[in-house]
């Protein structure tokens, strides 16, 4: 059960607990569809059954042990152009709440480009955005969320959760930390909502894995180190090469991890 | 200087990057300015649509973005230019952003907008992903689609035209 009492004004404010659900994605669009849910509106679920990653990939959760939920917001003041701001509104708002928990490990909290959240080198959660337009503005916005945070045992290596990070005796309590959520999300939203770009892309930037420092990548089949120094506005990864400025889309560039 | 030609110039414009332009000659003063700090995508060659009506304004331009023209022409606006017949009354459902165009929600599930389909405004006839973010794009004028002109999974410019819909 999700009772939850979030110190916002919104998010969070009106909660549709599932005990299991597909997608809290697509119950959040059935919702949208059906009636006209308040902005902020939240969809959780204790499970997953079909739980989307990007295209084809899939997102898996153990029953209860994790938080998997979608928000609703209507972010009607984005172009469709400027929409990754969304993504990095509510990036630092995960991070935000995350952050403060995570003790020793809270420096090894980490963004990776575009929207996964990552301890170190370990993947805690994912965020999948998905926008309905009207002409070219943004009209709805579907936030799907997954964080791992009781669940300790895991299928790949590369995956971690908030209780591997930082454990605590009796795990953590998920209706709690939604809580703390909803309240740094809508923090976020509203520095976003109310013009304070500069601000979001400079702490933005701070937390993306590997900022600043030379890696290794691959693009067009070819590998080489690099320097990533930016996102520009329309979400893109800046990388540097040689002195030489790169700009890459998703799906163009790849983080080689050695 | 005919309609079609502001049109086009002020397709260009758009295009452009530039927040204002002033032309002057002899028999013409034009001034075209965009509205808003929103910054334009990257400045991509748009294909143009010959079968485009000949109106300053088409229906799918999104008013946020569509720059306002103020044209003092000297000598009264040539007439448009005749589009063929056929095509005179299409129009395009374009994309509002650079991404990949897909037609279905997953590989699993039916396209949204076959041709022929009837479609009313509001009905989502694909998805433009960018950076992970999946938008659906809704149809603004309701007809039948005549056309697709992008193929499934590629990419797709600003403002580039994704259906061709003939309005019932």
């Amino acid at each position: 059960m999700y009772k939850i009492y979030p110190k916002t004004f919104f998010v969070g404010q009106i909660v549709q607990y599932l005990p299991s659900c597909q997608s809290t994605n697509d119950e959040a669009a059935t919702l949208i569809a059906q009636s006209d849910p308040a902005e902020g509106t939240l969809v959780v679920t204790d499970q997953q059954t079909a739980g989307r990653g990007q295209r084809g990939n899939h997102w898996e959760a153990q029953s209860g042990q994790n938080l998997t939920c979608s928000l609703i917001l209507y972010p009607t003041f984005l172009r469709a152009t400027e929409q990754f701001w969304l993504n990095m509104a509510i990036s630092l708002g995960i991070h935000d709440t995350l952050h403060p928990l995570l003790g020793d490990q809270a420096t090894a909290l980490r963004v990776k480009w575009p929207n996964d959240v990552y301890v170190g080198n370990q993947k805690m959660g994912g965020i999948l955005i998905e926008n309905s337009l009207q002409g070219y503005q943004l009209a709805t916005s579907i936030i799907g969320m997954g964080l791992n945070i009781n669940q300790t045992q895991f299928t790949y290596s590369t995956a971690t959760s908030l209780q591997q990070q930082a454990p605590l005796p009796d795990g953590y309590d998920l209706p709690g930390f939604l809580g703390k959520l909803c309240e740094s999300i809508e923090a976020r939203y509203l520095q976003l909502r109310s013009g304070q770009r500069e601000a979001l892309r400079i702490a933005y930037l701070q937390l993306l894995y590997r900022y600043q420092e030379e890696a290794l990548y691959e693009a067009e089949g070819r590998r080489f180190r690099g320097i990533i120094t930016d996102v520009d506005e329309t979400g893109r990864l800046v990388i540097v090469e040689n002195g030489r400025q790169r700009v890459f889309a998703f799906k163009e560039v790849s983080f080689i991890i050695e | 200087m005919s309609t079609q030609d502001i049109q086009q110039l002020i397709d260009f414009i758009s295009q452009s990057g530039l927040d204002e332009v002033n032309i002057e000659t002899s028999d013409l003063k034009i001034n075209v300015k965009r509205y808003g700090a929103g910054v334009p995508a990257a400045a991509a060659p748009a294909p143009t649509m010959a079968s485009m009506p000949a109106a300053p304004s088409p229906t799918t331009a999104p008013v946020a973005s569509a720059p306002t023209a103020v044209a003092q022409p000297a000598a009264p606006v040539a007439a448009p230019a005749a589009a063929p017949a056929a095509n005179t009354n299409y129009i395009t459902i374009k994309s509002p952003m650079i991404g990949t165009f897909y037609r279905s929600s997953s590989p699993e599930t039916p396209v949204f907008a076959e041709v022929g389909d009837s479609i009313t405004e509001g009905k989502v006839v694909c998805i433009v992903e960018a950076m992970k973010l999946f938008n659906e794009i809704e149809s603004e004028v309701s007809g039948r689609i005549v056309k697709v002109l992008v193929e499934n999974a590629t990419p797709v410019e600003y403002d580039q035209p994704l259906f061709l819909v003939e309005p019932i």
